[in-house]
């Protein structure tokens, strides 16, 4: 292959069809991850990604990027199951100090009223603060979230509860800033936003692409065998 | 790489069918006086690994008339206060009472209610109020005279109470200590609970668990075929 500079680079044309076939699986890969995680809540489906020039110098450089295409929203009667309405994830933090996010909002409370991911992780508040409730009330029902993720408790006079506001859930964007206008559904859970059937056709040109790969190969092997077997030989 | 995406093709359809096996338990408790639903999560790690958590419903499953004297509902978060054969306290929302061979008020598994409430042998009407005292009439146009009360109590954290068969639960660390039940807490005499569980959910469950094993189980079988190509190169 001639590149821009006058030189030419050879590369084994056998191992060109060798790295399109490896570069095919790569895809097919990412592909399956979807497959595999279509039914996690919260799990954004990735897209392949891969350019001709990387393609050809690293049969490896396949890039995924994630769609961040809001999932499908599903009714669950669970009154701390929230899900993002808007693009933007939930912040957790972790037990070394680091943040994670998510777009999964099933979150639960312990006995100490700290609202948790299902991995006992501290849900953050919208100023950085891990989300505590001042009292668990008798019925999680009573638990209200707004729209814009602020936090409620209503009043229980029989149980001698006081209705209190907790503070606002934090959303934060891809490069971790914090979002204003977010929509958080209450008693609700974002299915992943993958579709089986895409991704079954998404398949199909890989595939091909694998087998095409290979039929380029054993074309060459052909020649090459006949080549080295007939180079020489008088009639 | 071949190996990866089997591998977990494989595990994903592994987890479906340990989804199924959640919904068939709840299914299968249907008619299971008390009984409280699972629910089978399944979210991404930090490592971007599938893990899974069986989490309790702890809401209230809809009270039936049952006309017996003996049953008791209890309505709003809580559960009844039992002792176990063995001494250990346990506590129960399955309020289908007996007597034993002594004149205690048990469940039907022999554990005392309370620490034990013993009714005479000769009385012509029994009544449970709201607070769960045990009224008793000897003789027909009596006062009703209060001979024990039915404890109530709740927990911070009822989701983390850990099951111990024969419909009762046991405190743990992360429930927290047992509290005297609010008034928010009330017995309904003549009424049982029925189970939390929500058939029509566990239906449309079962039709996306079957999508997702049979599509990941058809990924594994795409995969060996193209494994089989790529094996096969030399011809």
């Amino acid at each position: 292959m001639p590149l821009r500079t006058g030189i030419t680079n050879y590369v084994d044309p056998l191992a060109i069809s060798v790295g399109g076939m490896n570069t095919q699986i790569k895809v097919i890969g990412i592909h399956a991850d979807n497959v595999a995680f279509a039914d996690v809540p919260g799990y954004q489906r990735r897209v392949p990604v891969s350019t001709t020039f990387i393609e050809t110098l690293a049969h490896r450089g396949v890039n995924e990027v994630v769609d961040t295409q809001v999932g499908r929203l599903f009714n669950t009667d669970q009154p701390l199951d929230l899900a993002l309405a808007t693009e933007g994830y939930f912040q957790l933090l972790q037990a070394d100090g680091r943040i994670h996010m998510t777009r999964d909002g099933r979150f639960k409370l312990d006995k100490d009223g700290y609202l948790l991911s299902q991995d006992n992780q501290n849900v953050l508040s919208a100023s950085g603060m891990p989300i505590q409730l001042p009292y668990i009330p008798d019925s999680l029902k009573r638990i209200r979230v707004e729209h814009d993720g602020t936090i409620r408790i209503e009043a229980n006079p029989s149980a001698n509860q006081p209705a209190v506001t907790v503070g606002k859930i934090g959303v934060a964007s891809e490069d971790g800033n914090r979002l204003a206008k977010v929509d958080i559904r209450q008693a609700h859970t974002e299915h992943s936003n993958v579709f089986l059937h895409e991704e079954y056709i998404a398949f199909a040109v890989p595939r091909r692409s694998f087998q095409a790969n290979r039929q380029i190969f054993l074309l060459q092997s052909q020649t090459l065998s006949k080549v080295i077997q007939e180079l020489g030989r008088t009639q | 790489m071949f190996d990866a995406i089997m591998r977990q093709a494989a595990d994903a359809s592994t987890l479906n069918f340990d989804a199924l096996d959640t919904v068939a338990r709840n299914v299968s408790n249907l008619n299971t006086w008390g009984y409280k639903g699972q629910r089978f999560h399944m979210y991404l790690s930090d490592e971007q690994t599938v893990k899974t958590a069986d989490v309790r419903d702890m809401e209230e499953g809809e009270l039936m008339l049952t006309k017996r004297t003996l049953d008791v509902g209890v309505q709003g978060q809580g559960f009844i206060q039992i002792t176990r054969p063995d001494g250990e306290t346990a506590y129960t929302r399955f309020g289908s009472m007996t007597q034993n061979g002594d004149g205690f008020l048990t469940t039907p598994f022999g554990d005392l209610i309370g620490t034990g409430i013993q009714l005479p042998t000769n009385y012509h009407k029994i009544r449970i109020d709201r607070q769960g005292h045990v009224k008793l009439m000897e003789k027909p146009g009596d006062q009703y005279r209060t001979i024990g009360q039915i404890p109530l109590v709740n927990f911070p954290n009822p989701a983390a109470l850990e099951n111990i068969g024969y419909n009762s639960f046991q405190e743990t660390d992360d429930s927290g200590k047992p509290v005297r039940a609010s008034e928010a807490t009330q017995l309904s005499q003549g009424y049982l609970e029925r189970a939390n569980v929500d058939i029509h959910l566990a239906v449309t469950e079962v039709l996306r668990i079957n999508a997702g094993a049979l599509s990941n189980l058809r990924l594994v079988k795409l995969i060996d075929q193209l494994y089989q190509e790529a094996v096969n190169l030399r011809q």
